[in-house]
């Protein structure tokens, strides 16, 4: 991977709140183009990890570049490439929608006006109202539309789906969808609905208790582990099964769910066979690929 | 347009500014009327556009800081450099427009006249760039607000006005160098590097945000849960357990024990801070006991309504906890916290009045700038007011619990008028002020509180 392709490169970063280490020895390249999923649960470090990458937090220890900057010294002509959803969509809430776009857009010399205009209808912003009487999911779109119609070659959403409805939340990855089509673009998105996120992602990362437990490809993680019915063709399963690398079980007597890592499907049949079983291997949703991962 | 352009322009797309400005322009009219009708030289009544442009800059402060401290605001490319220039820029053209008045200055020599426009600029500068670093330091900088007309007050009376006039007239040039120093000092602080981190996310309460429940609720929850700080910000142990157990030994689902529970919501944070509230006791005291005669009746009548407008009396009634209490067990909680919040505010006077006994023997005269100081007993009949004025203040919350501006500036207006009335009529007053005649009154008021609070308890939606 050469640096010119690496949009953030990590190595090493520590962050301590008090008694709480909130990032812990974080290595992570993120490459030019891709879309990554940043997984985890409330505290995992997610945000704080985010949050270096912009430079709002300073590492205690390690680095972080951004755009081949020092993440704690981007300037202006760095800061202009980057786009950033915050969890809570906090905005400036004195000012209407119409107000707070125009003024956001000043400061992008390469603003999309027709982009923007898209996006007021589709999602349905109302430019009069002020931000502060919105629900705090038109809020979050309004959080959204700014962040993008830019057209940041970074962007990083933390959390952006959280307060959107079902409908929005199908628009907003939509919009991803078409966001990711630019080859240049690289978008970084944490969340905590894995359904929505596997639509869009083409590389996890996982982490837990400020450390990462899993970084790679999505369809790396999805052949790395599967899920495996069996079939008994021929009187009661056997006990135990003799599978390799099972990570969980649920049997009765004529059938059992396996989840297994780095077991290719070959193996699993010819294994199935051995025991007369009829195998049928599945790829694991990105939630079951996390519960496994996390636990 | 530029950025600097844009963000200008915020100063007039506000509409709550609106009331602020024209509550800024009744003052500004009142400095020139005081200045221009009998201008006089070295009588101080020049100053008053420069002790004003303190609260420009806290204003221009909180506008920037409104913006840095939301997240959005961290990738601005820009913004971090615009700070400065919107700061100088309304600073500029704010202390221009004030230093002017000293055109009118008598008795200057052109030369010298010139020199002292220059010195206005320059003091008004200081006392603007004083006024934005509170605006960027503060964690409610508005709060301030407040306190600025007491502050004049006091000022005024020290002579401190006269003393500023003086020295801007008579020594422009160490002036003029004091308002070039703190124009470097706040450019270097507002260029640097880190501005943008240091107040992203950071807990700060802006100008309308005051209005703004949920975060003032959120804000003390943020600051406690950082793990930066003490945990001050929750109950102690012991008031905990005072309550509970009180709670718990109230039969369940009766009405005292929502009483019980309202008045732990309502005041078990200030209970928990009793250290700062005794402080607090004794700096009013010793205050108040120099301002001595009527200004002293001002502002102990003001504790009232500042008492009422803790949100003391709509916490539990428009409670977000679902529990068993009914309307008629809310009625009596908003009851019951009202009065032991109107018995605290009291028994604060009662300590502040009780401390002034034993101050007033030890504590010595002493001048201020050619004013005699003297310390005065606090005359405890200025407690009348607080039964007054406390279910005033609570009514006025709860009638308009969902409109907080409103609800400040009704209370301001009704603030206003007592005060000055204590201010122009207190010696008219003082004999009217007994115990039959305050008793009469405040039975009437509460009268009043009751009926309106069985009203909104009873009849109107609860809902939070």
């Amino acid at each position: 991977m050469s640096d010119e392709t690496i949009m953030v490169k990590i190595r090493g970063l520590s962050k301590r709140f008090g008694r709480t280490q909130a990032l812990d020895g974080v290595d992570l390249d993120i490459e030019c183009g891709r879309i990554i999923g940043l997984l985890g649960a409330n505290g995992a470090g997610k945000s704080t990890l985010l949050r270096h990458i912009i430079g709002l937090y300073l590492p205690d220890g390690g680095w972080c570049t951004t755009l081949g900057c020092d993440a704690s010294r981007l300037g202006p002509a760095e800061l202009a490439r980057i786009g950033y959803v915050h969890q809570e969509g906090e905005l400036i809430d004195w000012m209407t929608a119409a107000q707070l776009i125009r003024y956001v857009s000043v400061y992008y010399p390469n603003w999309n006006k027709e982009l923007e205009q898209r996006l007021v209808g589709e999602y349905e912003i109302s430019l009069k109202a002020r931000v502060g009487s919105l629900s705090p999911g038109q809020r979050q779109r309004l959080a959204i539309l700014i962040a993008i119609c830019f057209e940041p070659e970074l962007l990083i959403l933390d959390e952006p789906a959280a307060a959107l409805d079902p409908l929005a939340r199908a628009q907003f990855l939509d919009l991803l969808l078409q966001l990711i089509q630019d080859q240049k673009r690289t978008i970084v998105i944490s969340s905590h609905i894995l359904s929505d996120v596997e639509k869009v992602i083409d590389h996890a990362v996982i982490m837990k208790a400020g450390r990462i437990v899993a970084d790679a490809s999505f369809d790396e993680l999805r052949e790395k582990y599967s899920r495996v019915r069996l079939t008994s063709l021929a009187g009661p399963l056997p006990e135990p099964l003799d599978f390799a690398n099972v990570l969980e079980c649920r049997r009765n007597q004529s059938e059992a769910t396996l989840i297994v890592r780095d077991l290719p499907p070959d193996l699993i049949e010819a294994a199935a066979a051995r025991i007369h079983c009829q195998a049928d291997v599945q790829p694991l949703p990105l939630e079951d690929i996390y519960k496994v991962v996390v636990q | 347009m530029s950025v600097l352009t844009v963000n200008l322009k915020l100063l007039y797309q506000r509409r709550g500014l609106w009331l602020g400005y024209l509550m800024f322009a009744f003052y500004v009219w009142v400095s020139l009327k005081v200045a221009l009708d009998d201008p006089r030289a070295g009588a101080g009544t020049f100053i008053g556009l420069i002790l004003l442009v303190f609260l420009v800059g806290m204003a221009a402060a909180v506008q920037q800081m409104e913006i840095l401290t939301k997240p959005m605001a961290f990738c601005l490319p820009q913004h971090r450099r615009t700070v400065a220039r919107f700061i100088l820029t309304v600073g500029i053209a704010a202390n221009a427009a004030g230093a002017t008045l000293f055109l009118f200055y008598p008795g200057l020599p052109p030369t010298w006249r010139l020199l002292v426009l220059g010195s206005a600029f320059a003091a008004g500068l200081v006392f603007y760039l004083a006024g934005a670093w509170w605006g960027f330091f503060a964690r409610q900088p508005m709060a301030l607000v407040g306190f600025s007309i007491a502050v004049f007050f006091f000022g005024q009376r020290l002579g401190l006005h006269v003393r500023l006039e003086r020295i801007v007239v008579l020594h422009p040039l160490a002036v003029m160098a004091a308002g070039v120093l703190a124009a470097v000092a706040m450019w270097l602080y507002l260029t640097r590097a880190d501005l943008a981190r240091r107040n992203c996310l950071r807990p700060w309460i802006g100008f309308a945000e005051v209005f703004d429940r949920d975060k003032l609720r959120r804000s003390p929850q943020y600051r406690s849960a950082a793990p930066w700080t003490r945990l001050k910000d929750h109950p102690r142990p012991w008031v905990e357990n005072l309550f509970i157990d009180r709670i718990a030994g109230s039969q369940p689902l009766s009405t005292m024990r929502c009483a019980w529970g309202a008045v732990y919501s309502s005041f078990a944070m200030v209970l928990s801070q009793w250290t700062n509230v005794l402080v607090l006791v004794v700096v009013m005291t010793i205050f108040l006991g120099y301002l001595g005669g009527h200004l002293m009746v001002i502002l102990l009548g003001s504790l009232p309504i500042v008492a009422g407008a803790m949100s003391l009396s709509h916490g539990a009634l428009y409670s977000s906890l679902l529990t068993s209490g009914g309307r008629r067990e809310r009625f009596f909680a908003t009851l019951a916290a009202v009065v032991v919040g109107a018995v605290l505010v009291t028994a604060f006077m009662g300590l502040v009045a009780a401390l002034s006994v034993p101050l007033a023997s030890v504590l010595p005269d002493f001048t201020v700038y050619g004013q005699r100081l003297t310390y005065h007993v606090i005359s405890a009949r200025v407690f009348y007011g607080s039964w007054v004025l406390l279910p005033i203040a609570a009514m006025i919350h709860l009638v308009l619990y969902r409109r907080p501006a409103l609800l400040m500036i009704v209370l301001i207006a009704f603030a206003y008028p007592v005060v000055l009335a204590a201010e122009l009529l207190s010696h008219d007053l003082r004999p009217l002020v007994n115990a039959p005649a305050a008793a009469t009154l405040a039975a009437l008021c509460w009268l009043v509180f009751i009926l309106v609070l069985s009203r909104i308890a009873h009849r109107r939606p609860l809902v939070r």
